[in-house]
């Protein structure tokens, strides 16, 4: 005995004395360096649990405060932080000085669980957990627990009918579950009774006693429900007898192991099972039950300005997840990534958003150790860390919601299966190089805890059996990686700006170009005022300028972010269709408003999954039939045109077939016959609303699912879409837009007395027409020639009712415009000239006016309206 | 007033929060009031751009230092003769609140007179004239020394609904 005593104090002394320096040295505030000692502490506590009872139960506890209070990150408070440190010094006299047990100074504190654990069964169970834990954290555990009762109940109800390993497995980690969290909260005798049932099962588990089994449920009820009203529980004897008669190797347990370190035992068996079925997950479960209760938001308005910083974290990582995948080797691309979750991380611990911190810290995790060139970037490791993208994601947006509405933030249940990924990601790299660097000085602790996990040595299980129930390997890398340095890009210099103060700056702006342009016209008229008001005239119109381009430019940001989204689409969608796609992006630093590039991700998306739904060939060996590479290509291209944005959406697809589309639209009564239509004006059907209703898009003609979305989204941006194709060599979309929103080029015609701008963007061609050209159709309907087809020629003076109109169309101008494909002519008086002027609404009453857009103030500074072109259309086809 | 004093209490309540100081102008030869809180400032006829396929009351929109506002003539809101524009025409630009939202407009009166202070013990409730007179735009009737003022509800002149419907039917 005294041999394996001094065995056990030279096994602890490194730990120990690597305890005491990490206790001086770090910073117990950062929750990774809290986890650490407070693993060192189990394990020093299960070193001693045989010979040193009561330092065993010192460190335990210690390590139980430091979990606590590492686990949520909040300081440790100084009474605590004392008793910790008496602990270590106890310690250290114990290795060291071989002082007797009995002598050591242990913390008050940490110790009176000795008494209630020998007096157990007799004690009140409510006052122990509330001297170690407050009643909050045991309320909070307790309303848990109703849940899990009636769930355990279910599963032990479904296994009686019929033995199910799906089933059972879900029991198994209930129970784990159970019993690792009424480990952390003290309450041993739960933790006891679960661990010893939990035991029974793996013993039994293909003959299990279902009324045992509903006996233990019952009284796990009975001391939950004894736990909330302060009572006594009740006894556990007879149940805890009725699971040990029942197994024979429950008779051969050490007595004393049986009433302290229960943890230890029943970890190895889980662990094994838990191997063997290939799902290392027991201690992400674990970790995740507790993650998975509410979160309060403390401080809604730093949260929103991390919600924002997050999407922008996240775009990137995508982005440097793509070129990871076609680039494993990308050393920027991966520490671009680990420094996205790394802030994510920092910034949701500060916040408390715990589930989040912690589902980016697995990820950053996994993410260093490729970073360290001990894992590769492939395999489980790319799905892993996408999926943990996905869902970092999808909780901002879920704490994007709940902050609106101020509840409490519910982590989503997927998080579980993400630990589990993460963590099976993680430990395929220890199987795979299981000898890895063992001793590495910054982590120490972990190595060993890992290669634990690795090889069997009993020795080294027991002391990482004793941890805390949430194995979080790689924890000290991140810390100690914490403060490294990144290899940081150099940032252009910028400066968040209220969105509202930059469109009341762009507002006041306007309002000086329209005095300016007033003064200049006015300036003009009095000419004999002399020279040097005309060169100030100039020059304020100079500034007046640039000052208005600058505004604009404000704006104006690169088109990339919804580029970025686009390449992850297409990853996902390839891998869906089982089709080779590529994706290749032109044009991403071309700029446009702030507010377009948002509004552009909808008709993007639809658009690029029509692409690779419809648009390339389904097969491979169709593509190198038809002479193509294999792999299909997708284009998306941005770049100006004639002041205007085009978009390409092209891909080296089937192309459109017209006759199929003209068939299904003659079917579907969106026209009535085909002739005189062109091909685009064909293409053009499929923006038709109800064009692609069918439940199973056709081979060829089927491009348009959501296209009339497409069409409505870019007519709300004042653009228009364009279409060409060949069949069987592919389609190009292009998008038409205008610079930005807020701008608008426009033609200014007059008709009577009145004026109207028209969107240059829509303006084909105007011509005088002569009195030959015009045809009347029953004397009603006016028509017109134009490039060898007849057009609709709609009078403006007839639509807007303005009086005193030119009526002779020979003395007037016709104006073809153009809408999605659709081309009609306009009649008007005449033709003003260009102007580019800032957009006004109409103002609240007057929303929607059929055929007006909004209005503009002219130069002379009185209001002009601008036309709607679709809704001009269908107001004269109406 | 000791006649008023005798219709029903709820009814003076209402009325006396009515009391306060009011814009008043003129619509031929009738005088209305404008709470004076609802006005933001009074300016002088200009070019109004007109709007296709709107009601003939919304005259259209102007640039007010560059903010584009409708503008309606109260004349033709109230079904009256349209006047000839004159010296003394104006636009009152007044604030009207409609379902929580804010909009600045435009009305354009024949002449604006004064702002008077009227006593809650001056208001009567609107008379009762049946179908051919619409009072739902009607606060009150003011009785002053020389006149009748007609206290209107700016907020209702045009309601959300009626703007939509006018927008739309019209043409």
């Amino acid at each position: 005995m005294p041999n394996q005593m001094e065995d056990a104090k030279s096994r602890i002394k490194p730990i120990v004395e690597d305890v005491a320096e990490q206790f001086v040295m770090a910073d117990l505030s950062e929750p990774s360096v809290a986890k650490d000692l407070s693993e060192a502490f189990s394990g020093i506590a299960g070193e001693l649990e045989p010979h040193f009872s009561r330092c065993a139960l010192a460190a335990k506890n210690a390590g139980r405060v430091l979990h606590q209070k590492g686990g949520n990150g909040s300081e440790i408070d100084e009474e605590k932080r004392l008793s910790v440190e008496q602990t270590i010094s106890a310690l250290q006299s114990l290795v060291y000085q071989d002082a007797a047990e009995e002598e050591l100074d242990l913390p008050r504190e940490f110790l009176p669980e000795e008494q209630q654990e020998m007096v157990e069964s007799q004690e009140s169970r409510s006052k122990h957990p509330a001297s170690a834990v407050d009643g909050e954290i045991l309320g909070e555990y307790l309303a848990q627990q109703e849940a899990v009762i009636s769930e355990i109940e279910d599963l032990v109800l479904s296994l009686e009918q019929q033995a199910d390993s799906q089933v059972l497995k879900e029991l198994k980690r209930l129970l784990h579950t159970a019993k690792g969290e009424a480990g952390v909260i003290g309450l041993n005798r739960i933790e006891k009774v679960c661990h010893q049932v939990e035991d029974y099962i793996q013993r039994h588990e293909e003959h299990l006693e279902a009324d045992l089994l509903l006996e233990f449920k019952d009284w796990f009820e009975q001391a939950v429900t004894a736990l909330k009203n302060s009572t006594a529980g009740p006894s556990e004897q007879d149940l805890l007898h009725a699971l040990a008669d029942e197994g024979p190797k429950e008779a051969g347990r050490e007595p004393e192991k049986a009433e302290k370190p229960e943890t230890q035992p029943a970890e190895k068996p889980d662990e094994q099972s838990d191997k063997q079925q290939g799902s290392p997950r027991q201690g992400s479960d674990e970790a995740c039950d507790e993650l998975l209760s509410p979160v309060a938001i403390d401080d809604p308005e730093i949260t929103a300005d991390f919600i924002s910083e997050a999407n922008e974290h996240f775009e990137i990582s995508d982005e440097n997840l793509l070129t990871l995948e076609n680039d494993p080797e990308n050393e920027e691309a991966v520490a671009s990534i680990f420094r996205a979750f790394h802030t994510i991380k920092g910034t949701t611990s500060f916040l408390g958003l715990t589930p989040i911190s912690v589902l980016a810290h697995k990820a950053e995790n996994l993410l260093d150790e490729v970073r360290k060139k001990r894992l590769d970037f492939n395999g489980e490791v790319v799905d892993a860390t996408f999926n943990a993208l996905d869902l970092l994601k999808k909780m901002n947006k879920d704490l994007e919601s709940v902050l609106a509405v101020g509840e409490m933030f519910v982590p989503p249940q997927e998080l579980a299966g993400v630990f589990a990924q993460l963590q099976r990601a993680l430990s395929g790299e220890s199987s795979s190089a299981p000898v890895k660097a063992p001793g590495e000085p910054e982590e120490p602790e972990v190595s060993a805890g890992r290669d634990s996990t690795a090889d069997t040595a009993a020795e080294s299980r027991e002391a990482q059996a004793g941890a805390a129930p949430e194995p979080e390997p790689a924890a000290p890398a991140q810390a100690a990686n914490g403060s490294g340095g990144y290899a940081g890009k150099a940032v252009k210099q910028t400066m968040k700006i209220d969105a509202d103060r930059i469109d009341l700056l762009l507002e006041t702006i306007g309002e000086l170009v329209i005095v300016e342009s007033i003064v200049g016209q006015e300036a003009g008229v009095n000419q004999a005022q002399g020279r040097d008001l005309e060169r100030n005239l100039g020059q304020l119109k100079k500034i007046t300028r640039s000052l208005q381009d600058i505004g604009m430019s404000m704006r104006l940001i690169p088109i990339d972010n919804t580029f970025r989204k686009m390449g992850r689409l297409v990853r996902d969608l390839s891998k869906k269709s089982g089709k080779k796609i590529e994706l290749v992006m032109e044009g991403r630093e071309t700029e446009l408003d702030k507010g377009m590039v948002e509004k552009l991700g909808d008709p993007l998306v639809h658009m690029i999954r029509n692409a690779v739904d419809h648009g390339i060939e389904n097969t491979a060996e169709e593509r190198s039939a038809a002479g193509k590479n294999p792999t299909g290509t997708i284009l998306l291209k941005a770049y100006h045109q004639g002041g205007n944005i085009h978009i390409d959406i092209q891909d080296d697809g089937r192309g459109l077939d017209r006759d199929a589309i003209a068939a299904k639209a003659l079917e579907r009564d969106i026209i009535s016959n085909t002739e005189n239509m062109t091909d685009e004006e064909i293409y053009a059907l499929i923006f038709e609303p109800g064009f692609s209703t069918a439940k199973q898009i056709t081979d060829v003609s089927g491009r348009g699912v959501g296209m009339d979305v497409v069409k409505s989204n870019i007519e709300s941006m004042r653009g228009n879409v364009r279409i060409s194709s060949q069949k069987g060599v592919g389609s190009t979309f292009t998008l038409v837009l205008p610079l930005t929103m807020a701008i608008i080029d426009g033609m200014i015609v007059r008709v009577g007395p009145e004026r109207y701008i028209l969107p240059l963007l829509s303006i084909i061609e105007s011509f005088q027409p002569t009195s030959e050209m015009i045809t009347t159709v029953s004397g009603k309907g006016e028509t017109v020639p134009f490039r060898n087809r007849l057009l609709p020629l709609f009078r403006l003076a007839h639509l807007f009712g303005i009086p005193d109109a030119q009526m002779d169309p020979t003395q007037a101008l016709v104006v073809v415009v153009e809408d999605a494909g659709r081309q009609v002519a306009v009649l008007v008086g005449e033709l003003l000239g260009q102007n580019q002027t800032v957009i006004k609404n109409l103002g609240q009453g007057l929303k929607d006016v059929e055929g007006i857009a909004g209005a503009s103030i002219m130069p002379d500074g009185t209001p002009g309206l601008i036309i709607d072109v679709n809704g001009l259309v269908k107001l004269a086809t109406a | 007033m000791a006649q008023t004093a005798s219709k029903n209490t709820e009814q003076d309540e209402s009325l006396a929060r009515l009391a306060g100081k009011y814009l008043t102008f003129l619509l031929g030869e009738e005088s209305y009031g404008i709470e004076i809180l609802k006005v933001q400032e009074i300016i002088g006829m200009q070019s109004i751009t007109r709007i296709p396929r709107t009601p003939a009351y919304v005259k259209g929109v102007i640039n007010l230092r560059g903010k584009v506002i409708p503008v309606i003539d109260l004349r033709l809101r109230f079904g009256m003769e349209e006047a000839e524009v004159s010296r003394k025409t104006c636009i009152i630009v007044v604030q009207v609140t409609r379902a929580e939202i804010s909009v600045t407009m435009g009305i354009v009166v024949d002449e604006v007179s004064e702002v008077i202070e009227i006593s809650a013990g001056e208001i009567e409730p609107p008379p009762g004239f049946g179908a051919q007179v619409e009072t739902a735009f009607i606060l009150g009737m003011a009785k002053t020394e020389n006149a009748v003022k007609i206290l209107l509800d700016i907020d209702k002149i045009m309601t959300e609904g009626e703007m939509e419907a006018l927008a739309k039917s019209a043409g």
